[in-house]
């Protein structure tokens, strides 16, 4: 399918014209396309200018992102002192709790990044580059923050009812190995989600599954420890 | 030469129409998916806004109302079923968020004529919102009507028919294709060759560095 055709579609999706299970399909990729994002802001944009309806602000939708993100992080953040605090009565899995605190909150960021740029108003070209470097920097710090992660005991834990992996493949063409440090980190997080908090833990991984990384990672970024792609 | 486009009759009930698109962006979101949310907020930022400055003047007040309407919206969707449409549940969100914001001020939601004609009151919003804005959001919000108007004059005529007689009539594309004796598949490609050809236009002020950042979509 050309671009122009998928445009196409989302223009009739945004009309209510499309099939129910084309929505669903298209759907997905709007909420992982840049491009999409950009143009479906656009329809609305146009269709208020054509009624002569007032403009919302600029920078309306990417502060209600802005708040959702900060009710999670508040949420999540007490869930975590709550069960540190039964932890510290046993002793037990204090250390498996430590590290994705600030993992979901740069998960969640992950998300920000990207609306703050996205949703503000129609993106420009600019900001649709800024942003993909967004993400692959936020993916570089969740890299670093999952590293240290005392994982070996809880993933063996889970490790015999998971699946092989939550990450749809990229073409071979470099980018493998991007891709298995990304599976490997997308399992981690599952691998913890009795932990986590479900949102947190969706909004973490949809960093991980609908981010595309432009190119790899740096070389310099290798020297930073990371678990064992499976 | 600036042509005025003026809604004839009453666009048809937001969310009514756009079930499907709004219901898979809804499961999205609560299968964990806030982007899917966003793509929700962008579409309907604008109602929201429009809808509750019918019950508040002040325009800064009026988004803030609406951005806790769609927190309200995001903290209930696990409880949103689909029994009505999204955009349908979300309108009484946003009505009782702004009922409730101003009985915490003690105060009653202004007069809304109810029978006035609904171009006049988008007239009195906009003026409202303008009254409020910063002069460099005034100035990008005027440049994007121009632009969009501009861009629907010199559309070829059956481009411009087919998204006026879809965006201010509120046809569907069934109708629509009834109206200009075509196939549907010709409607929605002229509605989707009109929507990119503005929005070209459009790209050209908003990436230009316009007040960027300020004002718009």
């Amino acid at each position: 399918m050309t671009d122009q055709e998928r445009d196409s579609q989302l223009s009739a999706m945004f009309d209510g014209e499309l099939p129910g299970a084309e929505c669903e399909l298209l759907a997905r990729r709007l909420a992982r396309d840049a491009q999409m994002q950009r143009s479906w802001a656009s329809y609305a944009l146009i269709g208020t200018v054509l009624r002569s309806e007032p403009l919302a602000q600029r920078g309306f939708a990417s502060d209600v992102s802005r708040r959702m993100v900060r009710e999670e992080d508040a949420a999540a953040r007490a869930r975590a002192n709550a069960a540190a605090g039964q932890r510290q009565g046993s002793g037990a899995g204090s250390l498996a709790s430590s590290w994705w605190i600030p993992l979901s909150g740069v998960g969640v960021a992950a998300g920000v990044a990207t609306l703050a740029v996205f949703f503000g108003g129609i993106p420009s070209q600019q900001e649709l580059a800024e942003s993909r470097l967004a993400q692959v920097r936020v993916a570089e710090v969740v890299l670093s923050a999952a590293a240290p992660a005392p994982a070996a005991a809880t993933e063996a834990s889970v490790a015999a009812t998971e699946p092989e992996s939550y990450v749809t493949p990229l073409p071979d063409d470099g980018r493998a190995v991007a891709v298995g440090v990304a599976a490997s980190l997308a399992n981690y997080v599952v691998a913890h989600s009795s932990v986590s908090a479900p949102m947190l833990r969706h909004s973490t991984l949809s960093a991980f599954v609908t981010a595309e990384l432009p190119e790899p990672l740096a070389p310099s970024d290798d020297s930073t420890p990371r678990p064992e792609a499976r | 030469m600036r042509t005025a486009y003026v809604q004839l009759g009453s666009i048809s009930a937001p969310g009514m129409s756009v079930d499907d698109s709004d219901l898979s962006l809804v499961q999205l979101a609560q299968r964990g998916d806030s982007t899917a949310f966003d793509a929700l907020v962008l579409r309907y930022q604008h109602k929201v806004v429009k809808l509750i400055m019918r019950y508040v003047r002040d325009a800064a007040e009026a988004e803030d109302i609406a951005q806790e309407a769609f927190i309200k919206a995001y903290r209930a969707l696990p409880r949103f079923r689909g029994d009505s449409a999204f955009y349908t549940w979300l309108y009484r969100i946003a009505i009782n968020t702004a009922k409730n914001a101003l009985a915490a001020r003690g105060r009653s939601p202004i007069e809304y004529d109810l029978d006035a004609d609904e171009s006049e009151h988008s007239a009195d919003l906009r003026h409202n919102m303008r009254d409020m804005a910063t002069p460099e959001a005034m100035a990008l919000t005027e440049e994007i009507r121009t632009t969009v108007n501009a861009a629907m004059d010199q559309l070829p005529e059956d481009l411009r028919t087919a998204i006026v007689l879809r965006e201010l009539e509120g046809l569907s594309y069934e109708e629509i294709a009834a109206a200009m004796d075509c196939p549907v598949g010709t409607v929605r490609s002229r509605i989707f060759r009109a929507r990119e050809a503005i929005d070209a236009r459009l790209r050209e002020v908003l990436d230009g560095g316009l007040g960027r950042g300020e004002v718009a979509g």
